[in-house]
């Protein structure tokens, strides 16, 4: 029983991350229409930069590390997408995989085969909540998802934007002739997702993981599935997406002597069998709109 | 009606367009339309079917590039001007394929026509600044108003996408209203609505004239309803301006007669039977 608790926290701990990072899609795509497959390497090159600088503070550092790759994603935002106006989302989509490949190649050049300590405060420390013993990192991790998922959701709510990044959704011709600029919610858009990607990145490389090395970006696109499942143009879909796949995938590794009859490694493809279950009976996701084979 | 072009501030002319072009590959879908719509009026564009009507609307509310010819707003230039843009500078439109959006509520659809109203802003709009939330109340408030002009005030919590073909109509003229916009376009407005509704949207748009201020610029293939409430009615034919006058006065026109022939009861149709 000690053991569920402390796997299902886990579990909730990385799928409030793979959440943010599914939001950060699915905010763009809801924006622009893009599916923006340089996230991962973008969310690996915010965590490297705090990496670099965590030795002086590590807060500073987290904050360097928004920054730069709310900066990149602004360039990306100004040149391939802007300067691409009027093309096919598809298009640009298939863009970014190429952005894709150069910045791996880049992060690849600056971080090789190493494995960079994320330096932050609270290192291996555990922590015993009744039977159950906990790395304070997961807690850490969990609570930060939680309020940052809370205010988002309060902004997105309260403000006029959730209603503006709705119609723009469904329908880009007509939505400007109510006034809104989405110029503006693009650019609003890449920055969360920046933003978003970056305080992901330097939890997936809190303990019980000892650092950044390059493959952080693939543990990244695990969480493309999370945004799918929960339905591509879906803020909520993508955290309840999260929360489902990092449960799912801690629970299989958990429980992997049990499941050895599926093959090692069941908890890597996991991700992917639950998709296509979701997918087979709601082909727009759980909570979305839109089919993915229309995108 | 308010003798507007009295006002020494406000230019006479709503609407002008000169030689306005738009093609889509090979097909010319205006041809070198020219058109002065006053202030203050309900101005009919009519002609059958593929005339034409629809790109004019795209064009002047920015959603299709002209490839030729200037259109003007108030005076002021906005061909070439991005569709928010023009929106933000008093037209606002409604469409012949219905654009409510079905993810929002009625509430929310109207809510969006008051963006370009909105004072406080995007940004502070999310906080909870006191001055944001008396501008949110006045949005709602404004909303609600014109939600009972159009006869949804009991269907403001449905989604958009449940509502009836008339209901639809409806969302996107309050939409359109709510942008307080000096010049409304709407593109058939009642079609597809039994006599109860036209009659009650035939009213609307005199109401819409008469006391908000508003220039409309009506596409309707309903010619008694034209010929009814239009103070000037332009004919269009494959793209190009075929008569331009008092109702009257182009009934009668031999040009518009042919532009309608092929259309069994031409004459009966323009007479409004
Ligand atoms: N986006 C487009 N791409 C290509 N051709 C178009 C486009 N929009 C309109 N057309 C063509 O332009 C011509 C005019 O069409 P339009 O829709 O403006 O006619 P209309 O007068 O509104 O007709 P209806 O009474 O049927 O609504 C038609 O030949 C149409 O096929
Ligand atoms: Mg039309």
């Amino acid at each position: 029983m000690a053991d569920l608790l402390q796997l299902l926290v886990s579990g909730l701990s990385l799928g409030a991350l793979y959440g943010l990072i599914a939001l950060g899609f699915v905010i763009v795509f809801k924006a622009t229409g893009i599916l923006n497959f340089s996230h991962g390497a973008m969310l690996l090159l915010g965590a490297y930069v705090v990496t670099r600088l965590a030795h002086v503070n590590f807060l500073l550092a987290v904050l360097a590390g928004i920054a730069a790759a709310v900066a990149l994603n602004l360039l990306v935002e100004r040149v391939l997408v802007r300067s691409m106006a009027g093309r096919s989302a598809l298009a640009i989509t298939v863009m970014t995989i190429g952005l894709d490949v150069v910045l791996m190649t880049y992060a690849r050049g600056e971080i090789n085969t190493r494995v960079l300590p994320m330096g932050d405060p609270w290192g291996a420390t555990m922590v015993s909540i009744g039977a159950v013993d906990i790395p304070l990192s997961r807690l850490v991790a969990l609570v930060v998802s939680l309020v940052v998922v809370a205010a988002f959701f309060v902004w997105f709510k309260r403000s006029s934007w959730g209603v503006a990044f709705r119609a723009a959704t469904e329908r880009r011709d007509v939505a400007p002739l109510m006034g809104i600029r989405l110029n503006r919610l693009s650019v609003v858009a890449w920055v969360l997702a920046g933003v978003l990607a970056v305080i992901a990145g330097v939890f997936l490389a809190t303990f019980p993981s000892s650092g950044v090395n390059v493959d952080l970006s693939h543990v990244a696109l695990r969480a493309f599935p999370a945004a799918v499942i929960g339905g591509l143009d879906s803020t909520h879909g993508a955290i309840v997406g999260g929360l489902m796949i990092g449960t799912a995938e801690i629970l299989a590794q958990g429980y992997q002597s049990h499941l050895e009859f599926l093959g090692g490694g069941f908890h890597e493809v996991l991700t992917y069998v639950l998709m296509v279950i979701v997918l087979w009976f709601k082909p727009a996701g759980l909570f979305g709109t839109q089919e993915v084979n229309r995108v | 009606m308010n003798d507007v072009s009295m006002s020494p501030d406000r230019p006479a002319l709503a609407l002008q367009l000169h030689d306005v072009d738009v093609t889509f590959g090979g097909v010319r879908a205006l041809q070198s339309v020219s058109l002065d719509v006053h202030v203050g009026g309900i101005h009919a564009v009519i002609g059958p079917n593929g005339a034409g009507k629809t790109t004019f609307f795209n064009a002047v509310s920015g959603m299709v590039r002209i490839s030729g010819g200037e259109v003007l707003l108030n005076g002021e230039r906005i061909d070439g001007w991005a569709a928010n843009r023009i929106a933000a500078a008093g037209m606002a439109r409604t469409f012949q394929n219905l654009a409510v959006f079905s993810n929002l509520t009625v509430r929310q659809n109207l809510l969006l026509g008051r963006h370009v109203q909105t004072r406080a802003g995007w940004f502070s709009a999310g906080m909870a600044l006191p001055s944001a939330r008396r501008e949110a109340a006045r949005q709602i408030e404004h909303v609600e108003r014109v939600a009972h002009l159009v006869d949804l005030g009991h269907l403001l919590d449905s989604g958009g996408g449940d509502l009836s073909y008339g209901d639809r109509k409806r969302v996107e003229i309050g939409r359109a209203l709510c942008m307080e916009p000096s010049v409304l376009l709407l593109d058939e407005p009642v079609a597809g609505m039994n006599s109860t509704e036209t009659s009650r949207m035939a009213k609307l748009m005199r109401t819409i004239r008469d006391e908000m201020d508003i220039t409309v610029l009506l596409v309707e293939h309903d010619m008694g309803m034209v010929m009814r409430l239009a103070d000037h009615v332009t004919v269009l034919d494959f793209g190009r301006v075929v008569a331009s006058g008092p109702p009257a006065a182009v009934q009668e026109d031999p040009k518009v007669i042919e532009a309608y022939l092929g259309v069994k009861g031409a004459s009966d149709l323009l007479a409004g039977h």
